[in-house]
C-alpha cells in the first residue's frame, strides 16, 4: 500500500468511527419505539430491522450520496479548482431530492442535524474551500444539509486537498480511483447506519456486545450488493418500502417517553 | 382544456400532458419506458397489442363550482374505453353541494398491456369525490405490464378526495403507477390507496405472488420553489428481492393502506393527533407529516382489508371535519 493508500485507509476509519462527533447516537432510527412495542426484541429481530433499515438506504439516501460524490469527482474542484456556484447548485438539487423523500419527520430531522453537525465538522477538520462553502449554504439556510451529501462532501474535500485526483477523467486510472473513493463513501455510510442502530439498541434492548458485533458481522456481507443496488438506481426513481417502520416513527414522534429523538 | 397550472417538475423525470386522449397515451408509453424496473416485462402479449383501443383507457374529469346551483358540477368530461364515467351524483348527505363521480372500469379488471390515464381538474372551490364501483382487479399476467398514470390539478380553495377501493394484485400481475399532484396552499386533497397482496384463499402461491407493483407520487405546489415539488415517493414491491415478513417493511401484516391528506398546515398536528398511533396485533398504523407543509401521511397496516378501511375511513372523516366543518357520514349499509 503507497501512502496515499494508508491515508486514505485511516481516513475511512475515522470517518467511519461512532467517535465522529455528529450526534447520531441521539437517534435510534425509530428502533425505540420498535423495542418498546416488542417487535424487536432479540438479536434476530435486531438484524431484521438493521438489514431493512440498510436495504431501505441502498436504494434511497446512499443514491444521493453516491450522486454528490461522483459529481463532485467530475467537476473542476476535483483538480484543484475553485469551487464553483454550479458545483453548490447541484449539491442543493441532490440535498433537496433526499429531503423531499423523507416521509417520517424524526428522519428528516435526524438527516439533515447530523448532516449540518457533520458539515461544520468537515470545514473545521478539512479546511477545504469546497467543505467551507458546503457549510455557509447550509448556515444560510437555503440547503437542508441532509447527512449523505455532507458526507459526499467531506469525502471529497479530504480527497481533492491531499490528493487531488490524479487521472484525466474518462480515463481509465481517473475512473477507477473514481470508483474507489464513491465505494469507500458508500461502505462508511452503511456502516454508520448500521452501526447507529446497533448503538442504540445496547441502550433499549437486552442484547449483548457480542450479539452486536456478529450481526454487525453479517450485514456487511451485504454491502457490495449494496453499493451495486445505489450505482444501479437514478436518482429520480429513488425507491423504499417500509411501511412498518413508517408507523414506528409515527408511534415514536408521539410517545411520551423517550431516550432518543427518533 | 387550457393548462390551468404550469406544471414544471423534474421528480419523476418527466412532464405528462394528460390534457387529451392522444397526449395521455404517449404520457402513459412514456411511463412505463422509464421505468427501468419494469425491464424484465418489456415482451408485447400475442393477443391484442398493448396500449390499442380498448386497452388504453382515459377518463377525464372536470369539476366546477356552480354558484347558481349552489353545487359542484362535472363540467366536462372525456372518456375512452375501458374508462368510463357517466355523471356526477350527490349522495353525501352531510356534503349536499359535493360532487360525487365513480369512475367504472367496463373491463372488469386491469390487463396485460393496459394503458390507463386519469385526469381530474378541480375548478376554484369546487368540492368532489371520486371513487370506483369496486376493488380493482389487477389480473395475471404472462407478457408486458398494465400502468395508469393519476393526474389531479387543483385550483384555489378546492377539495377533491380520490379514494378508489382496493387494489388486489392477483398471481404475476405485475403494475406500474404514477401518481402527480399540483396544489396551491389553500386547496386540500385526501387519495387513500388499499393494496392487497392477492387472494387469499385462492391458491397456495397467490399471497404475495404478483410480480411487480410500482406507486410513484408527486406532490407539487406551483410557486413552492426548487423544481416546486413538495413531497415525493416510490413504493416499490418486488416480492422476489423483498422479504415482507421482514419487522421493519410489513411485519407480519399483509395489507397496506395508505393516505395522503394535503391541506392547510394548520390542520396537521390536530389531526395526527386525534388519529394517534399504535401497533397491535391485528393492526398498526399511524401518521407522519409531510416535508415542506405538504400534509399528513397515514399508513395502517393489517391482516384483514375490513380493518384497514376502517382506520383509513376514521382518518379521511377527521380530515372532512378539519377542512369541511363535518364529519363522514355513517357508511352505506351495503358497503
Amino acid at each position: 500500500m503507497d501512502r496515499a493508500g494508508i491515508l486514505s485507509l485511516a481516513r475511512l476509519m475515522q470517518f467511519g468511527d461512532s467517535m465522529l462527533p455528529t450526534g447520531a447516537f441521539a437517534f435510534s432510527g425509530a428502533l425505540e419505539s420498535a423495542v418498546q412495542k416488542g417487535a424487536v426484541h432479540d438479536a434476530a429481530t435486531l438484524q431484521q430491522y438493521v438489514v431493512s433499515a440498510l436495504r431501505q438506504c441502498a436504494t434511497g439516501d446512499a443514491v444521493g450520496l453516491d450522486r454528490a460524490l461522483r459529481r463532485l469527482c467530475a467537476d473542476p474542484v476535483s483538480m484543484g479548482a475553485p469551487v464553483s456556484d454550479a458545483a453548490l447548485s447541484r449539491l442543493r438539487t441532490i440535498d433537496l431530492a433526499l429531503y423531499r423523500r423523507k416521509l417520517p419527520e424524526e428522519f428528516r430531522d435526524m438527516m439533515t442535524r447530523t448532516g449540518r453537525k457533520l458539515a461544520e465538522l468537515a470545514a473545521s477538520m478539512t479546511c477545504s474551500p469546497l467543505a467551507d462553502r458546503w457549510m455557509r449554504q447550509l448556515r444560510m439556510g437555503s440547503s437542508p444539509g441532509c447527512y449523505p451529501v455532507s458526507l459526499a462532501v467531506l469525502f471529497a474535500a479530504s480527497a481533492f486537498s491531499q490528493f487531488p485526483l490524479r487521472h484525466a477523467e474518462g480515463s481509465e486510472e481517473g475512473d477507477a480511483e473514481v470508483e474507489s473513493l464513491v465505494q469507500e463513501a458508500l461502505t462508511t455510510y452503511f456502516y454508520g447506519v448500521a452501526m447507529g442502530l446497533l448503538n442504540a439498541a445496547l441502550r433499549l434492548m437486552r442484547v449483548t456486545h457480542y450479539d452486536v458485533q456478529r450481526i454487525m458481522y453479517r450485514s456487511s456481507e451485504l454491502f457490495p450488493e449494496l453499493c451495486r443496488r445505489t450505482a444501479e438506481t437514478p436518482l429520480d426513481r429513488m425507491t423504499g418500502y417500509a411501511p412498518m417502520t413508517d408507523i414506528f416513527a409515527a408511534v415514536h414522534s408521539q410517545g411520551r417517553v423517550r431516550l432518543f429523538m427518533s | 382544456m387550457p393548462e390551468a397550472v404550469s406544471f414544471e417538475s423534474a421528480g419523476l423525470g418527466f412532464c405528462p400532458d394528460c390534457s387529451s386522449f392522444e397526449s395521455s397515451r404517449d404520457a402513459v408509453l412514456g411511463m412505463g419506458a422509464r421505468a427501468g424496473e419494469l425491464a424484465a416485462f418489456r415482451g408485447e402479449p400475442p393477443q391484442m397489442a398493448s396500449g390499442t383501443a380498448g386497452k388504453a383507457g382515459y377518463l377525464r374529469l372536470d369539476f366546477r363550482r356552480d354558484e347558481e346551483l349552489g353545487r359542484t358540477v362535472l363540467a366536462d368530461m372525456d372518456r375512452r374505453a375501458p374508462l368510463l364515467a357517466q355523471k356526477a351524483l350527490y349522495w353525501e348527505e352531510s356534503q349536499p353541494g359535493m360532487a360525487c363521480v365513480i369512475v367504472i372500469a367496463s373491463s372488469g379488471c386491469v390487463v396485460q398491456g393496459d394503458r390507463l390515464a386519469l385526469d381530474v381538474h378541480s375548478g376554484p372551490g369546487s368540492c368532489a369525490l371520486v371513487t370506483t364501483q369496486s376493488a380493482t382487479k389487477v389480473h395475471s399476467m404472462g407478457h408486458s405490464y398494465a400502468s395508469q398514470l393519476q393526474r389531479f390539478r387543483l385550483e384555489e380553495e378546492s377539495y377533491l378526495e380520490y379514494m378508489p377501493d382496493p387494489l388486489i394484485l392477483h398471481r404475476h400481475s405485475r403494475y406500474l403507477q404514477d401518481t402527480l399532484v399540483t396544489l396551491p396552499a389553500s386547496a386540500s386533497f385526501v387519495y387513500g390507496e388499499l393494496v392487497v397482496p392477492g387472494r387469499r384463499w385462492h391458491h397456495e402461491e397467490e399471497l404475495f405472488g404478483f410480480d411487480l407493483y410500482s406507486a410513484g407520487l408527486q406532490i407539487s405546489r406551483p410557486g413552492a420553489g426548487e423544481d416546486d415539488a413538495l413531497f415525493e415517493e416510490r413504493l416499490v414491491l418486488d416480492p422476489g428481492e423483498t422479504d415482507f415478513r421482514n419487522i421493519g417493511i410489513m411485519g407480519g401484516f399483509e395489507v397496506l393502506g395508505s393516505v395522503y391528506a394535503l391541506l392547510p398546515e394548520r390542520h396537521t398536528a390536530g389531526i395526527k393527533n386525534a388519529i394517534g398511533s399504535d401497533v397491535t396485533d391485528s393492526l398498526a398504523w399511524g401518521a407522519s407529516v409531510l416535508p415542506r407543509g405538504a400534509g399528513l401521511a397515514l399508513r395502517v397496516l393489517g391482516r384483514d382489508t375490513g380493518k384497514v378501511r376502517t382506520k383509513m375511513r376514521e382518518f379521511h372523516s377527521l380530515v372532512r371535519e378539519a377542512v369541511l366543518g363535518r364529519p363522514l357520514p355513517p357508511e352505506f349499509l351495503w358497503r
